[in-house]
């Protein structure tokens, strides 16, 4: 009685336990390949004058990569060099079980190596969170805004990334407001000039005399920015100003809201002796011009 | 569902124990009557061939092609109820076959191979038709002692095996041949358990191999001594 008792028993037990026992999950990668398209950050504003966003000939974007998982740590980072902004590059990215955020930032750099460059138009800080993550526009080498797209941050966030939802494509989104200056009536050699400018990290679009074409003075201190009225017109002086469509956008410290920046216009008169400050404010699009005397 | 079948097996696979341990309690290996209540005892040893693979029904995970492998281990056998009151019990109805195999698994496709080991631990029930053949099934005990490579892809996900257990309960049912004391057998074994929760492959694995069988011990209803050990 006690042998069958305890063949019984034992029999029971481990059967019970071993079908009852559900295999523990292994870790899951997916090698997320996704394609990303640069081509899209100039889309809105060749239509305007193709010509004037070329890129120098030294100068590259710099596409940069980083992946944030759920906790908003840097995962991974990956640099990749394109010509232009014309071109697409593809990117892999190795994904696990969680949710992840993809950035990435197309800026253009030149000299130097990728990560350290000698000229760069945007720099970025604070990689290794996402919430510390800044991109901020560099001003120091004005030469290479004018006329150029040197100064041209294109993004592309996807978030709630996750193995079984990501966009195979990627398309990239200007967040630089371009500001378009047509000098009328003012300006006998060229009546059309184009300047882009870039965004600082504050939601704050703040375009001064330190940005390149906008350090114009009515007493004409920059060649490209020569501003005679007196000798070519009598009329009052008129600028208009237009910015073109850009995008604001949160990730991080560096961006709040999700505004597309619509068109705005508006036009001031140039006196002379006079600095002229454009503002934009992302979160309420709102343009604002202010003057002051030199 | 499931945990509900594998309660009834659970069950039924104790009640078909009890109703052995039953068997062997009547005459606690003292023939006691003529009643023909008796247990021949065998243990075995045997190997043979494996052609094994992965199966799923989550359209996420092909089905593999087979993979060649081998199984060895030992047996003990225990055989019972008497055919008649002529005969004894060896060449019994029943019998009961728990065993300790070590057996290899897994599959191999055009993407990807998959290496699993196992211990495993078979009870298998046996029905004899006639004195020399026998149909079988019971349930399989299996513990996953290896398994090979570390990572693999598939679907484009890289799985990380590092912390693959792959424990499985299996089901296992086939047929054997009694030749002397050679054991000509072959069994067919289904795995119930995933390898691994999101990783929804079951294993299968076809076997054939012979045995080796000693005697151990037979008690006989016409009054075979207590303590005989006969032909080891």
């Amino acid at each position: 009685m006690k042998t069958r008792i305890i063949i019984l028993s034992l029999l029971m037990t481990l059967c019970s336990i071993f079908s009852a026992c559900e295999n523990q999950a292994v870790d899951i990668t997916v090698t997320a390949d996704i394609t990303i398209n640069t081509a899209s950050v100039l889309a809105p504003f060749i239509a305007y004058d193709s010509s004037d966003l070329d890129m120098y000939p030294d100068s590259k974007v710099r596409l940069t990569c980083l992946l944030y998982d759920a906790a908003g740590a840097l995962i991974n980072r990956q640099d990749i060099a394109l010509s232009d902004f014309s071109s697409s590059a593809n990117i892999q990215e190795k994904i696990g079980s969680q949710t992840y955020t993809l950035v990435v930032v197309a800026s253009c750099v030149s000299g130097g190596s990728l990560l350290k460059p000698e000229y760069e138009a945007y720099s970025l800080t604070g990689v290794n969170n996402l919430n510390t993550l800044n991109i901020e526009q560099i001003k120091s080498d004005i030469s290479k805004v004018f006329d150029s797209c040197w100064q041209v941050l294109g993004f592309g966030i996807q978030e709630n990334l996750t193995q079984s939802e990501y966009e195979p494509f990627m398309t990239l989104k200007p967040a630089t407001a371009l500001v378009y200056m047509n000098f009328r009536s003012i300006h006998a050699s060229s009546n059309i000039d184009l300047y882009a400018i870039g965004w600082t990290s504050n939601n704050l679009m703040t375009f001064t005399q330190q940005n390149a074409g906008f350090s114009c003075n009515v007493d004409g201190i920059y060649d490209e920015c020569d501003i005679e009225p007196d000798r070519y017109t009598s009329e009052n002086l008129y600028s208009l100003f237009s910015v073109f469509p850009g995008e604001c956008r949160t990730v991080g410290a560096s961006f709040t809201g999700n505004n597309i920046v619509d068109w705005k216009q508006n036009s001031v008169n140039v006196q002379a002796g006079h600095q002229y400050v454009f503002q934009y404010d992302c979160s309420a699009a709102a343009l604002t011009i202010k003057e002051g005397r030199l | 569902m499931k945990r509900f079948f594998l309660i009834s097996l659970c069950l039924l696979f104790g009640s078909a124990v009890g109703l052995f341990a039953q068997e062997l309690s009547k005459d606690d290996f003292i023939a006691s009557s003529s009643s023909g209540s008796s247990v021949a005892m065998k243990i075995g040893i045997g190997a043979g061939v494996n052609v094994a693979g992965l199966s799923s029904s989550n359209s996420e995970f092909p089905g593999t092609g087979i993979r060649p492998g081998f199984n060895g281990g030992v047996m003990f056998n225990l055989r019972f109820h008497p055919r008649d009151e002529m005969s004894t019990a060896e060449q019994g109805l029943f019998a009961i076959q728990p065993e300790i195999r070590y057996s290899t698994m897994g599959g191999n496709s055009s993407d990807f191979k998959l290496g699993l080991s196992y211990l495993t631990v078979p009870v298998m029930f046996q029905f004899y038709p006639s004195a020399n053949f026998y149909i079988e099934a019971g349930p399989v005990m299996a513990l996953n002692t290896s398994h090979t490579p570390n990572t693999t892809v598939i679907n484009n996900k890289q799985y990380d095996l590092a912390k693959l257990k792959a424990n499985d309960m299996m089901l296992a049912a086939g047929v054997g041949f009694l030749a002397g004391n050679i054991t000509i057998g072959a069994r067919f074994n289904f795995g119930i358990s995933d390898i691994a929760r999101n990783m929804n492959y079951k294993n299968w694995c076809a076997q054939a191999g012979i045995i080796y069988n000693f005697k151990l011990k037979s008690h006989e209803g016409s009054g075979v001594k207590k303590d005989d050990v006969l032909d080891l």
